[in-house]
C-alpha cells in the first residue's frame, strides 16, 4: 500500500500528461459554444428543439446515403484545408484556396475538351491536370513574392476572385455546348468521373484520396526531412537561411505543393459530384477550407475532425430545411460561429498576454 | 530587523511535466536594499521571479507581503501589490515614444499624470534617469529601451522591483550606470531585486545576496560579509579560476580563408566595413575583440555567407572549406524554438541526408545520437524531444555550440559563446572551443569580454567603427593593449550613447 502523497504525486503527474493544451481547450470551447449558439438560435426561431437535434443527428450520420453526404461535403474543404496549412506552416499565408481549387476544376475538364472521351485514361489525367493548374495558381504568388517582394496575403487573396471570374467567363464562352443555355460545360462521360462507391450514396473516390492525402501530409511533415526544414522555414526563416538553406525554394515547393492539393479539391467536386464545370460550383469551399485549417491547428488529423464536423453540419443543415424547414443559412451560422468564438477568444487571450499559439508551428 | 516588504516562504514549484524547478526556498526582499539573486543557468532564479511576479503560482509555501500573505493568480495581481518586473526581452511598443509607453502601463488615474512629455519628464527625474520623453523608443539604444522598460516597472506606485539579466546586454560603463540608476530607486523606498550571474557586478552593487543551485538556496547573506571565492563556490560549487589560459600553445597550420581588403558600406545602425584583411589558418584561435556595434555583426555575416563585399574579396583556400556558426541572435538564428532538442541538435546532418530509413526520417536513430552529445554538452532538458523553446538560455546556447562543433566544419565562428552563461558553463564552452583548434579547426570567437579573449586566443584582432585597428598576440595580450585600440579615436555614433546616459 503505498503512501498517499505517493499516489498524489502519482496522480498529479497522470492528470499533467492527461491535460489537454490550451489551444485545444479553446477550440474545443469554440466548438461547443457555437452548437450551444446553433441550438439557441434554433429555439429563438420557434422551432422545436429536441426534435431538431435528432433531424440533424440524423440528418448527418442517421444512414449510409447521409454518412456519404457527410463525407461528401467533408472533402473539399479537407483538401483546401490541408493545402492551406502545408502553405502557412512554410510561412506563407496561402488565403488563395478559393482560387487553387476554381483553377483546378477547369483543369478537371481541359484532358476531356482536349483530347475527347479517351476511356479509362481520362480520370487520371484530369486528377493530374486539376492539381496541376492548382500548382500553377499557387506558384504566381511565391514567384510575385520573391522576385518583386508582394506580399503573398494580398496576392493570393486577389487572384481568389481572377479564378471566379474565369470560370464564369469558360462556362459561359468556350466551355459551353453550341446551343446550350446552361452556364455550364458539356457533361464528362462515365469513364471520366468518380462513380459512386455504394449505390445509392454519393460516396466518391475522391473521399478516400482526400484521406490518404491528409494522412500523406502527416508523413511528410513529420518524418520526411523535406517536412522538417518546411517548419524550421516557417517557424525561424533566420535560422534557416543561416544554416545555409534557400528560403525561395522551400517557399516554391511548398506553394506549388499547396496549390495542387487546392486543385485536387476542385478537380474531385467536378469529378465526384457535378460531373461538369458549373458556374458557382463551390460557393465559396476554399474560404471555409481556410477556416478549417486554423480552427484545426494547422495539424492534419486535426483538419479531418473539423472538416467532419464542417461536413456534418452541411448534411444536417439539409436534413432541418427538408423536415423542419429550418433555412439552411444555418449551416453558414454554425460554420462561422467556431472562427468567431475562436478569434475573439484567441484576441482576448492575446490582450491578457496568454497567447493561444505561441507561432505557427 | 524590519518585516520584509515582500518574502517568499518555503516555496517550491513542480511544473505539470514534473520538473522541479524550486524546492524549499526562502527570500526575503527589504526596502531600501538591492538583493542579488544568484545562480547558474537552470538554477530556478527565473521560476522564482515568475513565482513573485504572479506569472506561475508556488506549489507549496507562499508568498508574504509585510507580513500578510498574498496569493499572485496572474501578473496583474502583483501588479495591483506594487510590484514591477523587468523582463529580459523587453516588452516595448517599438514605434511609440517613450511617453507613450509609460502611459499604456499606468492604470486608472495615473494615466492622466503621462499625458504630456513634462509630465513623463518630472516623473523620471524622481529617479535621476534623463531621456528625452519624446524620443522614439524603437530608435534608442539598448542600454536606453532598458531604462524606458525600468520606468515601466515603476509607474504604478511600485514597491518591489525585479530585474531579470538587466546587465548582459550592457557594457562595463553601462553596468554602472545601470546600478546608479537602481540605487536612486532605492532610496526612493523601493526594495529592488536582481537576477545576474556576474559576481563582481553584485560584489560592487549590491546589498545583499541569496545564491540558488539546482531549485535549492545555497547561501543568502549580505554582501558586505561575504567575497567573491566564496559567492563564486557557493554558485558553482567548486572553484574556478579565473586568469589560467585555457589550450596550450598552438602553431598555426594552412590558410583556410582569407580577406582582402574588404569593405561594406554602412548604414543606419552600422558603420560598415573598412579595409579588412585577414587570415584564417587551422587549428588556431582568432579572437575579435571591439565595443559592441563596431562591425563584428558585419564580420560575422561576411565569413558566414550571408553578406557579400562590397569591395575587397573573401577567398576559401580550397573547395572544401566549409563554416559552422553560432550565431548572435540564439532565439531567431541558432535555434528553430519549436524543433525538438535532437533536431535543432542534428538539423545539419538531417539536412544532408543522414538518419534516413526508407526515405522517412528515423526518428530513433536522430534521438540516439541527440543523447549522446547532450551527454557531452551537458545539455540540462528534459529529454531530446522537448522543444528547445522550454529549456534555459544557457542550455539553448550548448545545443548551438553543440551543433557547430559537430559538423566537422574548417572554420567555427562564435558570436560572444559566453552571454548569459553562469561561470561554469561559460568555461566548459571556451574549453570545448580550445579543443576544437587543437584539433585543427580553425575558431573565430567574436566577443565583447575582453578577459575571456585572452585567455581562449591566440591572437586577438581589434575592430573599432568598422575598422580593424590593431591586432596583438601571445604574451602582448592584455586588457591594457586593447583596451585603448577598442575605445581611442572612436566615430561619433559609438559615442553618442555614451553622452546620452551620462
Amino acid at each position: 500500500m503505498p503512501e498517499p502523497t505517493q499516489q498524489m504525486a502519482a496522480l498529479r503527474l497522470l492528470l499533467a500528461k492527461l491535460s489537454v493544451p490550451l489551444s485545444l481547450r479553446v477550440t474545443l470551447g469554440a466548438f461547443a459554444g457555437s452548437l450551444i449558439l446553433g441550438l439557441v438560435l434554433i429555439a429563438m426561431l420557434g422551432f422545436p428543439v429536441l426534435s431538431a437535434m435528432r433531424v440533424a443527428v440524423e440528418g448527418a450520420f442517421g444512414d449510409a446515403r447521409a454518412m456519404a453526404d457527410t463525407l461528401v461535403f467533408m472533402t473539399p474543404r479537407l483538401l483546401v484545408a490541408l493545402g492551406a496549412l502545408i502553405a502557412i506552416r512554410g510561412g506563407l499565408f496561402n488565403l488563395g484556396g478559393e482560387g487553387q481549387l476554381q483553377m483546378g476544376a477547369i483543369g478537371a475538364m481541359l484532358p476531356f475538351l482536349a483530347f475527347g472521351d479517351i476511356g479509362p485514361l481520362l480520370m487520371p489525367l484530369a486528377i493530374l491536370s486539376g492539381a496541376l493548374c492548382g500548382a500553377l495558381w499557387g506558384l504566381i504568388p511565391a514567384v510575385l513574392k520573391l522576385w518583386r517582394g508582394a506580399d503573398e496575403i494580398i496576392v493570393t487573396l486577389l487572384m481568389n476572385f481572377i479564378a471566379i471570374y474565369f470560370v464564369k467567363y469558360l462556362v459561359q464562352g468556350p466551355m459551353r455546348p453550341v446551343g446550350s443555355t446552361f452556364n455550364m460545360s458539356a457533361q464528362l462521360p462515365r469513364e471520366g468521373i468518380f462513380v459512386p462507391l455504394i449505390d445509392g450514396t454519393r460516396l466518391h473516390l475522391g473521399v478516400i484520396l482526400a484521406v490518404v492525402i491528409a494522412l500523406a501530409i502527416w508523413v511528410l511533415l513529420q518524418h520526411t526531412a523535406f517536412g522538417l526544414k518546411l517548419r524550421a522555414s516557417g517557424q525561424s526563416p533566420g535560422f534557416v537561411r543561416l544554416q545555409g538553406q534557400s528560403a525561395g525554394r522551400v517557399a516554391l515547393s511548398s506553394m506549388a505543393l499547396s496549390g495542387a492539393i487546392g486543385g485536387l479539391a476542385g478537380a474531385f467536386e467536378v469529378l465526384g459530384v457535378q460531373y461538369r464545370l458549373i458556374d458557382g460550383f463551390s460557393s465559396g469551399l476554399g474560404f471555409e477550407g481556410l477556416a478549417v485549417a486554423f480552427l484545426a491547428g494547422l495539424e492534419p488529423f486535426g483538419a479531418v475532425v473539423v472538416s467532419l464536423y464542417f461536413g456534418a453540419i452541411n448534411s444536417a443543415a439539409l436534413a432541418l430545411q427538408s423536415s423542419l424547414s429550418i433555412p439552411a443559412a444555418l449551416a453558414d451560422v454554425l460554420s462561422g460561429l467556431p472562427i468567431l468564438l475562436l478569434a475573439v477568444i484567441s484576441g482576448v487571450m492575446l490582450i491578457k498576454g496568454k497567447p493561444v499559439w505561441t507561432s505557427t508551428r | 530587523m524590519p518585516v520584509p516588504i515582500i518574502q517568499l516562504d518555503h516555496v517550491s514549484k513542480r511544473y505539470p511535466n514534473g520538473f522541479l524547478a524550486l524546492e524549499n526556498v526562502s527570500l526575503a526582499l527589504h526596502t531600501g536594499d538591492i538583493h542579488a539573486l544568484l545562480g547558474e543557468n537552470g538554477a530556478g532564479k527565473s521560476t522564482l521571479m515568475n513565482i513573485l511576479y504572479g506569472v506561475h503560482e508556488p506549489t507549496e509555501g507562499g508568498v508574504l507581503m509585510e507580513g500578510r500573505e498574498v496569493v499572485h493568480r496572474r501578473p496583474a495581481d502583483a501588479i495591483a501589490n506594487g510590484i514591477g518586473m523587468v523582463h529580459q526581452h523587453f516588452k516595448l511598443v517599438m514605434p511609440f515614444t517613450v511617453t507613450e509607453n509609460l502611459a499604456l502601463v499606468a492604470k486608472g488615474a495615473k494615466r492622466s499624470a503621462f499625458r504630456r512629455h513634462t509630465d513623463a519628464r518630472a516623473f523620471m527625474e524622481r529617479f535621476g534617469i534623463d531621456l528625452d520623453p519624446a524620443a522614439v523608443v524603437g530608435q534608442l539604444p539598448l542600454a536606453l529601451q532598458q531604462r524606458v522598460e525600468i520606468l515601466k516597472a515603476l509607474v504604478n506606485e511600485t514597491r518591489v522591483l525585479l530585474l531579470d539579466e538587466p546587465s548582459t546586454i550592457l557594457t562595463p560603463a553601462e553596468i554602472d550606470n545601470l546600478y546608479f540608476t537602481l540605487r536612486r530607486i532605492c532610496d526612493q523606498g523601493t526594495a529592488v531585486a536582481v537576477v545576474t550571474h556576474n559576481v563582481d557586478e553584485v560584489l560592487a552593487n549590491t546589498d545583499r545576496y541569496t545564491v540558488l543551485k539546482r531549485g535549492r538556496t545555497n547561501g543568502t547573506g549580505l554582501i558586505a560579509e561575504t567575497n567573491s571565492a566564496q559567492l563564486v563556490e557557493r554558485i558553482v560549487g567548486h572553484a574556478v579560476s579565473n586568469a589560467a589560459r585555457i589550450g596550450a600553445e598552438r602553431t598555426p597550420g594552412t590558410e583556410c580563408l582569407a580577406l582582402r581588403d574588404v569593405s561594406l558600406r554602412p548604414s543606419s545602425g552600422s558603420p560598415g566595413l573598412h579595409q579588412i584583411d585577414l587570415t584564417l589558418r587551422a587549428g588556431e584561435v582568432v579572437g575579435v575583440a571591439g565595443v559592441e556595434g563596431n562591425g563584428q555583426t558585419e564580420l560575422f555575416d561576411l565569413l558566414a555567407g550571408q553578406r557579400q563585399p562590397d569591395s575587397g574579396s573573401l577567398k576559401h583556400s580550397t573547395q572544401d572549406i566549409s563554416v559552422a556558426l553560432v550565431p548572435q541572435d540564439r532565439h531567431h538564428e541558432g535555434l528553430s524554438l519549436d524543433l525538438s532538442v535532437a533536431q535543432n541538435l542534428l538539423y545539419p546532418r538531417i539536412m544532408a541526408g543522414e538518419f534516413r530509413r526508407g526515405g522517412l526520417l528515423d526518428h530513433g536513430a536522430v534521438g540516439e545520437q541527440a543523447k549522446v552529445m547532450i551527454d557531452v554538452s551537458d545539455i540540462r532538458t528534459h529529454s531530446h524531444a522537448t522543444p528547445a523553446r522550454s529549456l534555459s538560455g544557457g542550455n539553448q546556447q550548448k545545443i548551438v555550440l553543440a551543433r557547430a562543433l559537430d559538423q566537422a566544419a574548417s572554420v567555427v565562428v562564435v558570436y560572444q559563446p559566453t552571454r548569459g552563461l553562469d561561470v561554469a558553463a561559460a568555461e566548459a564552452v571556451l574549453t570545448r572551443l580550445a579543443q576544437a583548434a587543437d584539433n585543427g579547426t580553425c575558431v573565430v570567437v567574436i566577443s565583447s569580454n575582453i578577459e575571456e579573449l585572452i585567455r581562449v586566443s591566440d591572437r586577438i584582432l581589434v575592430v573599432n567603427g568598422g575598422r580593424m585597428t590593431g591586432e596583438v598576440k601571445g604574451a602582448e595580450m592584455s586588457v591594457k593593449a586593447i583596451g585603448p585600440l577598442m575605445t581611442l579615436g572612436r566615430q561619433s555614433h559609438s559615442s553618442a550613447l555614451e553622452t546620452a546616459d551620462a
